[in-house]
């Protein structure tokens, strides 16, 4: 294992563009007991006395006044931190190639993204510039990158890990999770920051305990309507050789039926920007620094909002529209009540199951520049992630295969509410009898 | 693509415009055009929840909260030093108040 020293100067000299941000020295804080363990920290999550960006260019020269609890709880522990990575623009995209600072390159090479948002924290992960590293996931932003990067990524329960001191997305869709090679450097995080805040209302009293998985007693769901979608023919393969692999441990398999699945991406890109809209109208040329004049108050908010990149335009206006006079109820209403029903189906499913399998992309790491201008296909990347950030229920994507043309392929794992121990102990029994997630990207 | 069929939805170029006016957006007009051809797509894209039976009537909220507001006793504050820090030259320590720009009437450019 490496010191954070190590990782310092192999991060100063990488080629990927993984960083935003790359401090002189680690920040070090002392004794505790993530002292072994080097973090890298995606770019919309604040620490003190760091820039804060987003990866945009509306943050430029911001420096963040205080540290997100969770930075603070990490700090406790001991962790180091090792530099801010790269994402796309206020966490938008699906391939990192929205930041304002240039795309990630995946260090499995082939001239492929690295997923999105949380782009840079996988590829750092990736490429052994870090033990772990800090990502957010709203709609499938950290499983996904961690698909693309064949890394390991935990999204948490909805109010498991404070988002005080996350640059706000979706504020009822947003998480923050660690990525890591394996499921127990996440574990290790993980319990390290999850907890209830008293500075974010929406956190949820919680004290992680890892648990053993029992095989012959455990329930796993395939829900049909994933498993019957025509997705990449080797993602495909590599999901069903896992579930072989759950099979020949004694697990049971059952098909779920959720009817209201196939809608959580539409129900999403309402939700999504409609929540960015408002969460986004505070950057108005008063705060964070960057300003651009005019003659009046509203040129200054309008001249200053240029600022921002197209994929945020472009959501800001979808969510204005989808909140606006006449469109209201028919988008955004029922938006909301979809997103109940897949909440609710998904609390069914967990009175049969105890983990619901599924791949975590449809498609192999694309090429960048691919869908850069098809802003809907870009959008399907998040197919098969989004519905556990609608429900709130935790997901981890681990590595479990290679494509012929050794790309990564990540499988996804659901369990209810507060579950994450079922994920991990599975991961890690899993991660004991396979080593696609040894494996090393010769690119990095 | 794994979706079926676009349709494009009514939405016009001077919609576009309106749109950018209530967001306090400036597009340029290129960005214009570009939004006004994949802003329908898009919302044609999730015009198909509209197919979707709703089993029980939504609430207004996104996320079900309990308690909306409980009163923090030793809630931590910036400090004016602080504040001096992230509001750079905009910080009057005179009155230790941020200087904003004007909100009413025409100002000359900084």
């Amino acid at each position: 294992m490496s010191s954070a020293t190590d990782y310092l100067a192999a991060i100063k000299t990488e080629q990927l563009n993984a960083f935003r941000f790359v401090p002189e020295q680690p920040l070090t804080t002392g004794e505790g007991e993530l002292s072994d363990v080097a973090i890298a920290v995606k770019d919309n999550i604040l620490v003190a006395d760091w820039p804060a960006g987003a990866a945009s260019k509306i943050l430029e020269g911001f420096t963040s006044p205080y540290d997100a609890t969770i930075i603070r709880k990490l700090k406790k522990a001991g962790v180091s931190l090792v530099g801010r990575t790269n994402m796309d623009e206020f966490a938008m995209g699906g391939s990192t190639e929205n930041s304002a600072y240039g795309v990630t390159k995946n260090p499995w090479g082939q001239n492929t993204v690295p997923g999105g948002s949380s782009g840079g924290s996988a590829a750092a992960v990736a490429a052994d510039l870090c033990d772990a590293a800090l990502g957010s996931d709203t709609g499938g932003s950290i499983r996904q990158p961690a698909a693309f990067c064949g890394v390991t990524g935990l999204k948490p329960t909805y109010g498991a890990v404070s988002r005080y001191g996350l640059i706000a997305l979706a504020s009822s869709l947003d998480v923050i999770g660690p990525l890591a090679r394996t499921a127990e450097a996440v574990e290790r995080v993980f319990a390290v920051i999850a907890g209830k805040d008293v500075l974010d209302q929406t956190t949820i009293d919680y004290t992680y305990k890892p648990t053993e998985i029992n095989f012959s007693s455990l329930r796993v769901g395939l829900p049909k309507q994933w498993w019957e979608l025509t997705i990449d023919p080797e993602i495909a393969q590599a999901m069903t050789n896992f579930v072989d692999w759950l099979k020949a441990k004694g697990v049971q398999t059952k098909e779920l039926d959720m009817p209201t699945l196939p809608f959580a991406l539409p129900a999403y890109y309402i939700i999504l920007p409609a929540e960015v809209s408002a969460n986004l109208a505070r950057f108005d040329g008063i705060r964070y620094q960057q300003s651009v004049g005019g003659k009046t108050l509203l040129d200054r908010y309008k001249n200053t909002r240029a600022l921002f990149g197209p994929e945020v335009k472009r959501r800001l206006l979808l969510g204005t529209f989808v909140l606006s006079h006449g469109h209201y109820d028919d988008y955004y209403q029922q938006a909301v009540a979809v997103k109940n029903q897949i909440a609710a189906e998904y609390r069914l499913a967990f009175t049969e199951v105890d983990i619901i399998v599924g791949a975590t992309t449809p498609t192999l790491p694309f090429t960048i520049g691919q869908n850069a201008n098809d802003p809907l296909a870009m959008y399907q990347s998040d197919l098969l992630t989004v519905s556990a950030n609608l429900a709130g229920v935790p997901a981890l994507s681990l590595p479990v295969g290679f494509s012929g043309s050794n790309l990564p392929i990540g499988g996804q794992l659901t369990s209810a509410h507060q579950r994450e121990d079922l994920l991990l102990a599975l991961a890690k029994v899993y991660q004991q009898e396979t080593d696609w997630h040894t494996r090393k990207a010769s690119n990095g | 693509m794994l979706y079926s069929g676009i349709d494009m939805a009514d939405i016009t170029l001077e919609d576009i415009s309106h749109l950018a006016v209530l967001a306090r957006l400036n597009l340029s007009e290129d960005e214009k055009k570009q939004f006004s051809t994949q802003i329908p797509a898009i919302v044609a894209f999730v015009d198909q929840l509209q197919k979707v039976q709703i089993v029980e009537k939504a609430d207004n909220q996104a996320v079900a909260l309990a308690n909306m507001r409980e009163d923090v006793v030793g809630q931590e504050h910036l400090s004016p030093e602080q504040l001096a820090k992230l509001a750079g030259q905009n910080w009057d320590t005179n009155t230790n108040q941020l200087q904003v720009p004007a909100v009413f009437g025409e100002v000359a450019d900084e």
